[in-house]
C-alpha cells in the first residue's frame, strides 16, 4: 500500500509538473499578423502571424489574401496548411509564429483579413493587423461543415412477409387444433373437478 | 404501411462512432497529422467534426499523448474514455462525494434519489436531474441527459454490466466504483485514482490520498507497541433488542480491519464468518473493554444526544452486562453508520483509535471538519453528535 | 348451455353447430387477445422522456428488423453496440434498446407464466396452482440469494451469475419433486405435498443466507423477489424466447391428454392416456417456462394463477384454446401492469410483480362475482 501510494505519488507529481499548464488557463490569447504597410505592386513579400500564450497550442488560422495576391510559399509544415482560392488555413502545433510569402496585387495595398480558432480553450477572434496593413474589420463566419447525408434504401416486401408469417403461424394453431378435434374426442365444456 | 414505411430513413453507410473524434485511421492513437489535417478541412468549412469534436481532438493530442485513457473498474471492465468528459451522471452518494472530493460537481447532470435528498452535502449536485433510486433508474432519462459517463456501483440493482448493456448502444461509457469501503481495503483509494485519470484530477486524489495517509501513518505510529484493549463491536441491523442474536464483525470485514488498524483487538478474532451473530452470554464470557455501536443515519452524526443514549440503553436491555469492563469504566459508544464506510472512514479510524488509546494526540471531530471543509467544501454543520458519549480531549 | 330437446341425428347436428359457435368464440377470443398485445405494447413504447409517436414506433420497430437482418455480419463482426452507434438514429436505439426489451420481456413472461399456470392446474386438478406452487419461486429465489449474497464478490458476468443460479435451483426443485412422484407414485396429492414441504426448506435456506449476509447484498435479494422487467436486455429475450418456443408447442401437444386428466385418473387411464406419464412430462415442461421466465424477471406472482382462471370463465376449461389464451392474456395483463409500473412523474417505480396484483385482483373478483355457478 505504501509503496504503492508513493509510486503513485511521484507519477502524480511528475504529470503535474509536465501538465503544469492544465491548471493556467490555457490556449492562445490571440493572434496577430505583421506585414510591410505598403507593399511594392506586384512583388513578393513576407507575411508574419504570430500566435501568442503558452504551449501546448493548438490554433487553427484562416488567412483570406484581398483578391489579385497571389499565395507563394510558406516555411510552415506541408502537411499543416492548405490553399483554396484567396483563402489559406494553417493548422498551428505547438508553434507560435508562422510565415508565408504573397505576391502583391499591380495596384498594391488591400486588405488582408483572417480568423482564429483556439482548439484547446473556447476562445476565437479575429486575426489584429501590425505593421502597416489594416485589421480586418469583417471577420470570416466561423464555418460550419454540413453532415454527409447518406442515401435510404427501401425494404418494401418486408411487411409484407410479416404479415404473411404471422397468418401462417396462426393458421399451423388452427389447423392443429382441428386435427385433434376431427378424433372425434372432444366434448364442450369438459369442466374440471374440484379436487381439493 | 406503406406510409409508415416512407418517414424514417434508413443509413448504410458504417461509420464507427467511437474512438477519438478525428483519428481517422482508427488505431486509437491521434497523431499530429491528423489534428491538423482535421483542423485544416474544418477551417475550409470542410470535414465531418464539429468545432467541439475537433476541440476534443486537440485535447486528447495535447494533453493525453494522443491516446484514450483506460482504467480497470471494479466490476473488472475495461474503461476507455475518447474524449474529455463534460458530462457525468452519478448514480450513488458515495460517487457524488468522490466527485466532490475531484472537484468536478459541476459536470453532473443527473443524479439519484440518495443524492437529491442531501443538499448540504450537494449542494449543486442535488439540483440536477434525478433519474431514479438505487433499485431502478429511467435508462431513457440518462439517454436524454447525453452524459459522457455514468457512475454506478459495480454490483448491485443497476451494477456497471447492467448499466453498460443499456447504455453501449448509446454511446455512454459506464464506469462501475463503490467509493464506500469494501472488505478490500485498498479498493477505495484506488478507486478514487482510478475516476481521477478518466476525469484528469490526478492532483485532487493526490492530495485526498495524501491528506488520509498523514493521518492513517500518525495513527499506525502511536499504537506500535501499546497494550491493546478488547473491544466488541456491533450494529443495529433489526437485531438489537433480540438477545440471541446480537451482530458483530468478523475477521475480513472492513470494520474488523479498522478496529485492528485502530489499536483495538476485536473479541471476535477467532470467528470464520464476516458478519457473525453472538449471544449476549458469550460477550460477557468474553469480557470486552470497550463496546462500539454502530448506527444513524448515512450522512453526518445525529442531532441531539438523545437518540444515540435511546440506542444504547436499547442494547444493554436484557443483557446482563453489567458486570463488563466496558459496562463498569463506562467505555460503551455509539457512532453513526458512516464513520467506517465511505471516504471519510479515515475519521472512523482515528475515532476508534482515540478510543483505543485515548493518549492519541488528534482530535477527531478536527479530522471531520477537515474532510467536509477541506474535500467536500461544505461548513461543518456545529452541534451533530459524531460520537456518544463525547470523548475526553 | 341451452337445453336440448330433440333426439337422434338432429339432436346431433345441433350440438355439432353449437359447438362450432363455441369454437369460433374461442378463437375470436384468442386472435382479439393478441392484436390487444400489439396494441398495448405499442402504447408501452411510447411511454418515455423522449416523444415519439405510436406511429413512428411501429415505423422503427418495422424498419428495424431489415435493418438488422441485413446487417448481421456487422453486428457478429463488430457488436449491438457498434451497430447502434453506426445504423440507428437516437430514436430507433432508444426504442430498440430501451423500451422493447422491457415489452418483449412484459410479453413472453406473461405468456411463459399463464401457460405454466394453465398446465400446472391441470397436472395437479387443482384451482389453487400456479407456476409457484410446487417450490418453484422459492428455490429461484434461493438460487439468486445464493449467487447475490455470496457471490457479492465477484463482478464480471454477476447478472447472468444470478439468472443461471436462480434457474438452476428452480429447476432442481422440480426434479426433487419428480424424483418424489416416481418413488411414490405421481399422484397430485404428493406433488403438492412435496412441493410445499419444498418451498419451506428453500425459503428457510433463503433465510439462512440473509441471516449471515452483507446489509446491501439482502436488500438486493428482497429486490430481486419483488420481480421487475427493468433489467430485460436482448441476449436475456434470447433465452428465455428459446426456452419458451421449445417447451410451449410441446405442452399444446399433451393439451388434449391434460384434458382426459381433469375427469379422473381412471377416465383417463380408459380413454387411452398415460395418466402418470403426462402429468410428469406436463410438470417438468411448466417448470421449464417457469424457471426460464423467472430467472430473469424474478418473482412475478399472480399472473400464473389468475391469468388460467379468467380465460377459463370466458372460453370454458378445454386446454387446447385455454392454454394459448392464457398465455396470451397473461401477456396483456403483465403488459399492462408494466404501464402503470411507471407512473408520470418519473423516477419513481413500483415493482411490476406488485402492480399485477393490485391490477388482477379486482378484474378477478369482478369475474368471480360475475359468475353464477361455479365454473371449475
Amino acid at each position: 500500500m505504501r509503496c504503492k501510494i508513493l509510486t503513485l505519488l511521484l507519477f502524480l507529481a511528475t504529470a503535474a509538473f509536465l501538465a503544469g499548464t492544465v491548471t493556467a488557463v490555457p490556449g492562445t490569447d490571440g493572434v496577430t499578423r505583421s506585414a510591410p504597410a505598403d507593399p511594392v505592386p506586384g512583388a513578393e513579400f513576407d507575411v508574419k502571424l504570430t500566435i501568442s500564450g503558452e504551449r501546448p497550442l493548438v490554433v487553427g488560422i484562416v488567412e483570406t489574401i484581398p483578391e489579385g495576391f497571389d499565395f507563394v510559399s510558406t516555411s510552415h509544415t506541408p502537411d499543416q496548411y492548405d490553399v483554396s482560392g484567396q483563402k489559406i488555413v494553417f493548422a498551428v502545433i505547438n508553434e507560435t509564429e508562422i510565415l508565408y510569402r504573397v505576391k502583391a496585387s499591380s495596384s498594391g495595398l488591400d486588405t488582408f483579413t483572417g480568423t482564429w480558432i483556439d482548439m484547446l480553450s473556447q476562445k476565437e477572434g479575429s486575426i489584429a493587423g501590425t505593421g502597416g496593413i489594416e485589421e480586418g474589420s469583417t471577420p470570416t463566419p466561423t464555418p460550419t461543415p454540413t453532415p454527409a447525408t447518406t442515401p435510404t434504401p427501401e425494404v418494401p416486401g418486408f411487411e409484407t412477409f410479416f404479415t404473411a408469417l404471422t397468418l401462417v403461424i396462426a393458421g399451423l394453431f388452427v389447423v392443429l387444433l382441428r386435427n385433434k378435434e376431427e378424433g372425434g374426442r372432444v366434448e364442450r365444456g369438459t369442466y374440471y373437478l374440484i379436487y381439493w | 404501411m406503406v406510409l409508415i414505411g416512407s418517414t424514417v430513413p434508413l443509413t448504410v453507410m458504417p461509420a464507427i462512432a467511437t474512438g477519438i473524434p478525428g483519428d481517422d485511421d482508427g488505431n486509437d492513437n491521434i497523431t499530429e497529422k491528423e489534428l491538423a489535417g482535421n483542423i485544416l478541412t474544418y477551417m475550409l468549412g470542410e470535414g465531418d467534426l464539429s468545432l467541439d469534436e475537433l476541440r476534443d481532438a486537440a485535447h486528447v493530442y495535447a494533453y493525453w499523448n494522443g491516446v484514450p485513457r483506460t482504467i480497470v473498474d471494479t466490476a473488472e471492465r475495461t474503461v476507455t474514455i475518447y474524449k474529455p468528459v463534460k458530462k457525468i451522471v452519478v448514480l450513488s452518494s458515495d460517487g457524488a462525494r468522490a466527485l466532490r472530493i475531484l472537484g468536478d460537481e459541476d459536470k453532473v447532470v443527473g443524479i439519484s434519489e440518495t443524492i437529491k435528498r442531501h443538499p448540504y452535502y450537494f449542494p449543486e449536485m442535488s439540483q440536477k436531474k434525478s433519474v431514479g433510486t438505487w433499485k431502478e433508474v429511467d435508462w431513457e432519462e440518462i439517454v436524454s441527459l447525453e452524459p459522457d459517463l455514468l457512475i454506478t456501483y459495480a454490483t448491485g440493482s443497476i451494477n456497471a454490466d447492467l448499466a453498460a448493456e443499456k447504455l453501449d448502444p448509446f454511446g455512454i461509457t459506464v464506469v462501475g466504483l463503490y467509493f464506500y469501503v469494501t472488505d478490500e481495503y485498498e479498493q477505495i483509494f484506488d478507486e478514487l485514482e482510478k475516476l481521477a485519470i478518466l476525469l484528469e484530477k490526478e492532483e485532487a486524489a493526490e492530495k485526498y490520498l495524501k491528506w488520509h495517509d498523514e493521518y492513517e501513518a500518525r495513527v499506525h505510529d502511536f499504537i506500535a507497541g501499546k497494550e491493546k484493549p478488547n473491544v466488541f463491536m456491533t450494529y443495529t441491523g433489526g437485531s438489537i433488542g433480540k438477545i440471541m442474536e446480537i451482530a458483530s464483525y468478523g475477521p475480513g470485514a472492513i470494520d474488523y480491519t479498522l478496529c485492528e488498524k485502530a489499536g483495538g483487538r476485536p473479541i471476535t478474532e477467532d470467528f470464520s464468518t464476516k458478519y457473525p451473530k453472538v449471544s449476549a452470554e458469550w460477550v460477557l464470557t468474553e469480557n470486552p473493554d470497550i463496546i462500539i455501536l454502530k448506527s444513524g443515519d448515512v450522512f453526518g452524526g445525529w442531532d441531539n444526544e438523545t437518540e444515540p443514549a435511546d440506542l444504547i440503553a436499547q442494547m444493554m436491555v436484557g443483557k446482563n452486562w453489567d458486570d463488563i469492563n466496558a459496562t463498569e469504566n463506562n467505555k460503551i459508544y455509539a457512532v453513526p453508520w458512516s464513520i467506517t464506510n465511505g471516504l471519510e472512514h479515515i475519521y472512523g479510524e482515528v475515532l476508534l483509535a482515540k478510543i483505543c488509546q485515548p493518549e492519541l494526540d488528534i482530535d477527531p471531530t478536527e479530522v471531520y471538519k477537515e474532510f467536509l471543509e477541506d474535500f467536500l467544501r461544505v461548513e461543518y454543520p456545529e452541534g451533530k453528535v459524531l460520537v456518544y458519549p463525547l470523548l475526553a480531549t | 348451455m341451452p337445453e336440448l330437446k330433440i333426439n337422434g341425428r338432429e339432436k346431433s347436428a345441433e350440438i355439432k353447430a353449437e359447438y362450432k359457435k363455441f369454437i369460433g368464440r374461442k378463437i375470436l377470443f384468442i386472435s382479439s387477445t393478441f392484436i390487444l398485445i400489439i396494441f398495448i405494447a405499442g402504447i408501452a413504447a411510447t411511454l418515455g422522456p423522449y416523444q415519439i409517436s405510436v406511429i413512428e414506433v411501429y415505423s422503427i420497430v418495422w424498419h428495424g428488423i431489415p435493418k438488422i437482418l441485413q446487417n448481421l455480419d456487422f453486428i457478429l463482426s463488430h457488436s449491438f453496440k457498434d451497430f447502434s452507434l453506426t445504423y440507428f438514429t437516437k430514436e430507433e436505439s432508444i426504442i430498440w434498446f430501451l423500451r422493447l426489451p422491457p415489452i418483449v420481456m412484459a410479453i413472453l413472461a406473461g405468456v411463459g407464466l399463464g401457460i405454466a399456470g394453465t398446465t400446472m392446474q391441470g397436472v395437479v386438478r387443482n384451482p389453487l396452482a400456479s407456476p409457484y406452487t410446487l417450490g418453484i419461486a422459492s428455490a429461484a429465489g434461493f438460487g439468486a440469494a445464493l449467487a447475490i449474497i455470496l457471490g457479492a464478490g465477484f463482478a464480471t458476468g454477476q447478472n447472468i451469475i444470478i439468472a443461471a443460479n436462480a434457474f438452476f435451483f428452480a429447476l432442481c426443485s422440480s426434479f426433487i419433486i419428480y424424483g418424489i412422484s416416481r418413488y411414490k407414485g405421481v399422484s397430485p396429492e404428493t406433488m403438492i405435498l412435496a412441493g410445499i414441504a419444498l418451498m419451506y426448506l428453500f425459503s428457510a435456506m433463503t433465510g439462512v443466507l440473509q441471516f449471515f449476509g452483507e446489509e446491501k447484498a439482502v436488500v438486493g435479494v428482497v429486490y430481486w423477489m419483488f420481480g421487475s422487467l427493468a433489467g430485460a436486455t436482448w441476449d436475456k429475450l434470447f433465452v428465455m424466447f428459446i426456452v419458451l418456443i421449445i417447451c410451449i408447442p410441446l405442452i399444446m401437444l399433451k393439451s388434449w391428454d391434460l384434458n382426459t386428466l381433469s375427469t379422473g385418473d381412471e377416465r383417463a387411464k380408459s380413454l387411452g392416456v398415460n395418466v402418470n406419464r403426462t402429468r410428469v412430462v406436463c410438470f417438468m415442461l411448466a417448470s421449464l417456462v417457469t424457471a426460464g421466465v423467472i430467472c430473469f424477471t424474478g418473482t412475478i406472482g399472480f399472473i400464473g394463477l389468475v391469468a388460467p382462471h379468467m380465460c377459463r370463465m370466458i372460453i370454458g376449461g378445454d386446454n387446447r384454446y385455454l392454454i394459448p389464451a392464457s398465455g396470451l392474456f397473461g401477456a396483456v395483463v403483465l403488459l399492462s401492469a408494466s404501464i402503470l409500473a411507471r407512473p408520470p412523474i418519473a423516477p419513481s417505480f413500483i415493482p411490476v410483480g406488485l402492480v399485477t396484483a393490485f391490477l388482477g385482483v379486482p378484474m378477478f373478483l369482478y369475474l368471480i362475482l360475475r359468475k353464477r355457478k361455479g365454473y371449475w
